[in-house]
């Protein structure tokens, strides 16, 4: 019976302060909805990422080589812990689009009996056999380029014009990320992969009764390394034994890093919000047992037990967690539904394998819960303490007296008397007063680390693009050729600069650690690609040794001085060692730089280059892509501001919108901080507030002391804020850097100003929404009423 | 000389219909200035509602009420706030001062938004506080606090000082001290100074008398001679 009535009690004290219960349950909300996303997030990528991997067969070890016969399988299958393995033909075309630049196209026979790497046709139909015209293309290439079932492409490959049909279209998971060679970033209209019938595939790359390279999938009783090693020795007189397994692997690798990150802010981003609402909860529970002692004294009078009571008061923090709970994991499912959407158009994805544990949603809710109920027990603790005799007295009036002396009551006496009230209001209750501080520090650095890091992409583009490189355009060919085509192609019209570029594959090595990457010859006055130092002066690369990115330099954990070990997977696969001359402040890729002369005397193949960079005479003229498309050693061409507006557009799409979703995150954060601390601040002093009322002070002078105390505590709140959110970026930034990109973050003032002002607008609604209370306040009851 | 108050056919009605509770009734009346008015009268009989009007914190539902030459019942809220401000000192039964300002603090609280107030020290001599001026409201006593409440509505010189169950929350010695310093202010000031009450002893030091039943001026008594505080019983 007594429960009902406490119960009925219950709602309607929780109607009463909806106002105030909303904000906390919103705070509760994000806590639980970022948990609920990225939980929803990353299962989803990862079961979607292993279903399309595992579907498809995405081989686990590949072992590139320059040719082996095809007799030589019987041996590889014959490799203890290989499951199923094929050896494919694998080489590079070149399509040449009328009147665009040419594109270089990785050419691949089609998946065989095995069905390893296999493909998911998009449209279309696979190549009849014998047909060695008919090919299937990569569909967002094709998409990108606006070419349609039938349409014949023109591609050159190993210097013989071909004309193929396309008689379908295929996405394949080992090209779910791939920029096009010399590129950072995947371009759909930049990649392109030619499937063709294994003959015709083995006959344009003069590969016939022979494969170039292994793919192999594992028993389950061996590792991959154990079986790779084995494959390395074996295929070593082939031109193989440098082989890699699926983690190496470009796309496989960088939606693992991708998912390290989501994993990693995934622990520690909810934290945040659930402490914050403990603390709401903590003040606001605290302000209403304080408020209601006479209704507590009187219940204990009539019998009710302490425990009893506090559990009615529990009750209510638990529901206002609960609410909270429930509407952040209903937001969460939508959010991670959006945002998973765009992941899987940003990864090519053909399908999505949506994945929702209950796990996250039970451990929202249980956080939450549990946030809730240590907020409110340490508010609670003073209603076992109360006897009823006590509870039913009006409190003393709060003690001032420990300002009175030292540094604190010397600063005060500078105030006037509103100016006094507010500054002893809040070191009073120092612990408050500091978890307002903190809570609105975090809503602010919240925003402004995201607002940073993005800020930071720019700078990337702005470093990489403005001072690394320089270029315009990059011309690369399919196998090394002599240094002298710089010159030649720097006579071509509309180029202004050339500089010719060596990249050699290898597999980087420091004591156990490797890194399948590349060596980067530069000419010794190189202007249009250099090496920066972190002030984006260039660095004069010496005559020995290497220039290593800080990127790689992580990676295998070197420091200038020490030796790094390249073992060259192409050609003559010699071993480099390679003293470590210098570190620079590489953001894109993980390049090691070198003097041309030095690299290719050192891989044995003098002043052979692969690409020439050039800069031209505003974008290139269709006469210099005529030009190049003539020269069948050309792999292709890559327009920067090509890729770079391509870029451009998915980035926007997916950070624009997050950069949405993170400030309306910390609007209703600091709003919820804010709101709670002014109005519990009005419901403690209304009665203080009404008297100043009846001694003949304005609305506008009460609305200052009451917003006075607010203001004041967001202020303190804006240094530490922008510190924390300082701290937070460079951590995030630490989270979410790999060898592939760096994010690199700077103390960016217009992040910092968009911040600010959303903290500061929401302390303005709450300071609106309680000047509406104030004209309400009674002035009458206050005379009457006691303290 | 004109009146500190004139009210004509004062009425306050709350709530509407059936439910209407009239709270005040066709008050017609004058108070002079710098006497010692107290009212009396049960709990409902309208006292305090009377007392909120010609104060400028509530306002009537018909009738006129003037301060002077001032109409108070066509003021704006501003007008009142300012009225309120410049001529009214009120004390209340549960003294309502600011915890997190000192005793001199809280005087210093009115007489920064006054036009020419006295010295907190002084207003806070006058009623016998100048040995607690830095001492917080939780270090006082019931009475000590009240008496700084006097303090602080007196410190602006205000024409009139209106006090609500000034005594209620105090006990009998204590009381006697509030009443005496109310009696110094309107004898050494000139203030013209309102008390209501229950307690009908506190009538014996009034000038006048106002009677309070049901809503209405029952009985007006101007008193011959007045007692001193110090010699009311209850």
């Amino acid at each position: 019976m007594a429960l009902t009535v406490l119960h009925r009690k219950l709602f309607r004290d929780l109607w009463r302060i909806r106002a105030q219960a909303l904000a906390i349950s919103a705070v509760v909300a994000l806590g639980v909805m970022v948990q609920v996303m990225m939980a929803g997030l990353t299962d989803t990528l990862t079961v979607t990422r292993d279903a399309y991997f595992e579907r498809h067969r995405l081989a686990q070890v590949f072992e590139p080589l320059t040719r082996a016969p095809s007799s030589m399988m019987e041996q590889v299958n014959a490799i203890p812990g290989v499951l199923a393995a094929e050896g494919r033909i694998s080489g590079f075309g070149r399509i040449d689009a009328d009147g665009g630049e040419p594109v270089q196209a990785r050419i691949l026979s089609l998946p065989g009996p095995a069905g390893l790497n296999g493909i998911l046709m998009t449209a279309g139909r696979k190549p009849i056999a014998g047909r060695s015209d008919e090919v299937v293309l990569l569909d967002t290439f094709a998409a990108a380029r606006g070419i349609a079932l039938g349409d014949t492409l023109g591609v050159t490959v190993e210097g013989r014009h071909q004309k193929l049909q396309v008689v379908g279209f295929a996405r394949a998971p080992e090209f779910l990320f791939m920029p096009a060679p010399g590129e950072f970033f995947p371009t759909d209209g930049r990649f392109a992969v030619i499937w063709m019938e294994r003959k015709a595939a083995a006959a344009v790359l003069d590969l016939d009764g022979a494969f170039n390279e292994v793919l192999a999938l594992t028993t389950r009783e061996r590792p991959r390394k154990a079986v790779l090693a084995d494959l390395d020795r074996l295929m070593a007189p082939y031109g193989g034994g440098a082989g890699y397994v699926q983690d190496q692997q470009t796309s496989a690798r960088f939606i693992e890093e991708e998912l390290k990150g989501l994993r990693q802010s995934r622990v520690f981003l909810p934290p945040i919000f659930l402490a914050v609402a403990a603390f709401l909860l903590n003040v606001t529970i605290t302000r209403i047992v304080q408020a209601e002692r006479r209704e507590i004294g009187l219940m204990k009078a009539f019998g009710h037990s302490g425990a009893e009571i506090a559990g009615h008061y529990l009750e209510m923090a638990l529901m206002i967690a609960f609410a909270g709970a429930l509407l952040g994991s209903a937001l969460g499912v939508m959010l991670g539904r959006s945002i998973t959407g765009l992941y899987m158009e940003f990864y090519k994805f053909p399908y999505l394998v949506f994945s929702m544990h209950p796990g996250p949603f039970a451990g929202g809710l249980a956080f939450s819960l549990i946030a809730a109920a240590l907020g409110a027990a340490i508010a609670l603790r003073t209603v076992f303490r109360l006897t009823p005799a006590e509870a039913m007295r009006p409190p003393a009036p709060p003690d001032f007296t420990h300002g009175r002396v030292g540094f604190l009551a010397t600063v005060t006496k500078v105030f006037d008397q509103p100016g006094r009230m507010i500054l002893r209001q809040i070191t009073r209750q120092p612990v408050r007063s500091l978890g307002t501080v903190a809570g609105v520090a975090a809503g602010l650095a919240l925003n402004m680390a995201m607002l940073m890091i993005y800020s930071g992409f720019d700078h990337t583009m702005d470093v990489t693009f403005g001072f690394a490189d320089r270029s315009d355009a990059t011309v690369s060919f399919i196998h090394p050729v002599s240094r002298d085509v710089t010159h030649e192609i720097a006579h071509l019209p509309g180029v202004l600069e050339a500089e010719p570029t060596r990249y050699v594959p290898v597999l980087f090595r420091n004591g156990v650690i490797t890194h399948r990457g590349e060596l980067t010859g530069l000419s010794e006055d190189a202007q249009l690609n250099r090496a920066l130092r972190p002030d984006l002066e260039p660095i004069a690369l010496p005559a020995q040794g290497v220039v290593i990115s800080r990127g790689l330099a992580d990676v295998l954990k070197l420091q200038p001085g020490e030796n790094l070990t390249a073992e060259v997977t192409e050609g003559r696969k010699r071993t480099l060692s390679l003293p470590v001359a210098a570190i620079s402040d590489t953001l894109l890729g993980a390049p090691a730089y070198m003097r041309l002369d030095s690299l290719t005397r050192a891989v044995g193949e003098a002043d052979r280059i692969t690409s020439v960079s050039i800069r031209t005479e505003g974008a290139p003229s269709p006469e210099l892509l005529h030009e190049l498309r003539e020269r069948p050693k050309v792999a292709g061409v890559s327009i920067k501001s090509d890729s770079l507006a391509a870029f451009r557009e998915i980035a926007d799409e997916g950070a624009g919108q997050m950069r949405f979703v993170f400030g309306a995150i910390a609007f209703v954060l600091s709003f919820g901080i804010v709101y709670n601390a002014a109005r519990n601040a009005f419901a403690e002093r209304a009665h203080e507030l009404a008297s100043l009322r009846v001694l003949g002070f304005t609305r506008g002078e009460v609305t200052l002391i009451l917003a006075g105390e607010i203001t004041l505590l967001v202020a303190c709140a804006l240094p530490v804020g922008i510190w924390f959110g300082w701290t937070l970026a460079k951590l995030i930034a630490r989270v979410f850097s790999n060898e592939l990109y760096r994010v690199s973050v700077s103390f960016d003032l217009p992040s910092i100003a968009t911040a600010v002002l959303v903290v500061v607008s929401a302390t303005l609604a709450s300071i609106l929404m309680l000047r509406r209370a104030l004209d309400r306040l009674n002035m009458i009851s206050a005379l009457k009423a006691r303290d | 000389m004109q009146p500190a108050f004139r009210t004509e056919a004062l009425s306050k009605t709350y709530g509407e219909g059936p439910a209407a509770v009239h709270a005040l009734r066709d008050v017609t009346l004058e108070i002079p200035r710098s006497e010692v008015v107290v009212l009396l009268g049960p709990s409902g009989s309208g006292k305090s509602t009377f007392l909120n009007i010609i104060g400028g914190l509530d306002r009537p539902s018909s009738g006129q009420a003037w301060f002077g030459d001032q109409n108070l019942t066509e003021m704006s809220d501003r007008a009142l706030t300012q009225y309120r401000r410049s001529h009214v000192g009120f004390v209340f039964q549960f003294y309502n001062l600011m915890p997190s300002l000192t005793a001199r603090e809280n005087v210093d609280l009115v007489t920064e938004i006054s036009h020419d107030p006295m010295d907190a020290g002084e207003a806070l001599r006058l009623v016998g506080l100048e040995e607690r001026l830095d001492h917080f409201p939780a270090q006082m006593s019931g009475g000590e606090q009240q008496r700084v409440a006097i303090a602080r509505a007196i410190a602006k010189r205000p024409a009139v000082l209106f006090c609500d169950e000034p005594t209620g929350a105090l006990d009998s010695t204590t009381g006697r001290r509030v009443l005496q310093v109310l009696n110094d202010v309107n004898r050494e000031l000139g203030t013209t100074v309102l008390i209501v009450t229950h307690a009908a002893a506190t009538a014996a030091m009034a000038h006048r008398v106002l009677h309070f039943t049901d809503g209405q001026l029952r009985e007006t008594i101007v008193n011959e001679t007045r007692a001193d505080p110090a010699e009311i019983e209850w």
